[in-house]
């Protein structure tokens, strides 16, 4: 890992902690079980939507279709945009006020929904944020709106984000660097659903005099925190607790 | 203050009246047919077409070719207010509006019913933060006891209100921006730019 990769990391933990902060919540003393997603997302003015129609799959052109009937509002939808999504965040800022909704898929599980909704608030506080305090670029009458999609099809990759400013009645979209954005929401989202101190404290737990595998340990974990076995998979392995073919070895 | 919310139909209308209005002001017959093609299929604008004419008619002196077309943008403003840059959604967002698009948006469940009613008569505005939090220490404050389910709603309605209402501003400062361009712009050039003026105003009615 490089330096920067390292400095990035833990700008991203601090970040989930702030957030924790921010809830009144004592990130240090948390037990380990399931993250209070909901306390955690209610000081920002960000409310979880499904759409309405629970057969209508979530996708960029259904998510702005609805919210143009639900705030009663033209916004303009990209073309093409039919992909499947898990999540899909719509944040927009005026006049130096933010605001925004997180929208997740009804059918997936809930423990894919925490994740695509602690996926959007990573974009929201580590991209749009940030990006809203350094838009000297963006003249102060216009209005920014930033969409986001984390793509059905991986949570890693495929994810489109871009901005838009509300000037005359078409806005231009700018893409932005998906891959990289994507990497560090995955990350926060970790970090506030699985945060690392918990996560050892319940490996250690786990694994102490038992034959149990990663594997194993991993799917306990994941119930206990709520989140999906590839989450927690992927957060072990993150921390270096995952060994799978020597725990494999062991299990037999 | 009433507040109204207007469907796209109804935007697309009162860009054509505000064409119409301009066409007339100007004396660009070819505005003013671009309005009255949109009415032939649009037998509510011109419905409205017709009560301005006969509002015209009324008040002899004034004819439809001619510079009293501030007369007829007060017979506008009468017809349809909302055709206008002075949009109903400004001014601070209230509780009472947040409750009522709640309303029109979901079923309030009845144990809620009697916070709703309470909300739907607070003049209070909305805090400039809408997050879940800010929203409840309101609802401390206006002494209203709701579920958790009806204030997360209350908090979606209140959010949608105000992207309404930011991009009906941003709008307006981009379109005042524009105006003003195109007034420099005009100055060395004449009667030039009296064309992209309406050129915009086209583009804005379709």
């Amino acid at each position: 890992m490089t330096p920067n990769e390292k400095n990035d990391r833990a700008r991203i933990r601090e970040k989930a902690r702030q957030v924790y902060e921010v809830a009144e919540i004592d990130f240090d003393r948390l037990s380990p079980g399931v993250s209070p997603l909901g306390k955690l997302l209610a000081p920002f003015g960000l409310p979880v939507f499904e759409l309405p129609d629970n057969r209508q799959k979530l996708t960029f052109r259904t998510a702005i279709e609805f919210l143009r009937q639900y705030t009663g509002t033209n916004w303009l939808i990209p073309e093409g945009e039919e992909n499947e999504l898990s999540g899909f965040l719509f944040a927009c800022e005026n006049a130096g006020i933010y605001h925004g909704y997180i929208f997740t898929e009804s059918s997936d599980s809930t423990a894919r929904r925490r994740f695509s909704a602690a996926h959007e608030l990573g974009h929201y506080l580590l991209h749009f944020l940030p990006m809203i305090e350094a838009s000297e670029a963006f003249e102060n009458d216009e209005m920014l709106i930033w969409t986001e999609g984390l793509s059905q099809a991986s949570d890693e990759t495929n994810a489109a984000a871009k901005i838009a400013t509300s000037e005359a009645d078409s806005p231009k979209y700018i893409w932005l660097n998906e891959r990289e954005m994507e990497r560090q929401a995955n990350q926060f989202a970790a970090e506030l659903l699985m945060p690392a101190h918990i996560c050892h404290e319940l490996f250690e737990k786990y694994s102490r005099g038992s034959r149990a595998t990663s594997a194993a340990i991993a799917r306990q974990m994941a119930t206990d925190a709520l989140v999906s076995f590839e989450a927690m998979k992927w957060r072990l392995t993150d921390l270096g607790l995952w060994a799978p073919r020597e725990r494999t070895t062991e299990g037999v | 203050m009433n507040r109204h919310f207007f469907g796209e139909d109804t935007i697309k209308r009162e860009r054509l009246l505000d064409l119409y209005v301009w066409g007339l002001d100007h004396g660009d017959a070819d505005a003013i047919a671009t309005v009255l093609d949109a009415a032939l299929t649009d037998p509510q604008l011109n419905n409205l077409i017709d009560e301005i004419n006969q509002a015209y008619e009324e008040e002899e002196r004034l004819s439809p070719l001619a510079n009293e077309a501030e007369t007829v943008r007060t017979l506008l403003r009468q017809h349809i207010p909302s055709a206008f840059e002075s949009h109903p959604l400004q001014g601070p967002l209230t509780v009472r509006d947040a409750a009522g698009h709640l309303q029109s948006k979901s079923r309030v469940p009845a144990s809620d019913s009697e916070a709703h009613r309470l909300l739907l008569n607070s003049d209070a505005p909305l805090p400039t933060h809408l997050s879940l939090v800010e929203i409840k220490k309101l609802a401390v404050k206006l002494k209203v006891k709701a579920s958790d389910f009806y204030w997360k709603r209350f908090q979606q309605s209140a959010v949608a209100l105000w992207m309404a209402q930011s991009q009906k501003q941003a709008q307006l400062a981009a379109r005042g921006k524009r105006k003003s361009k195109d007034a420099a712009a005009q100055k060395p050039q004449g009667s030039q730019d009296s064309d992209s003026e309406k050129e915009r105003n086209k583009n804005d009615a379709e």
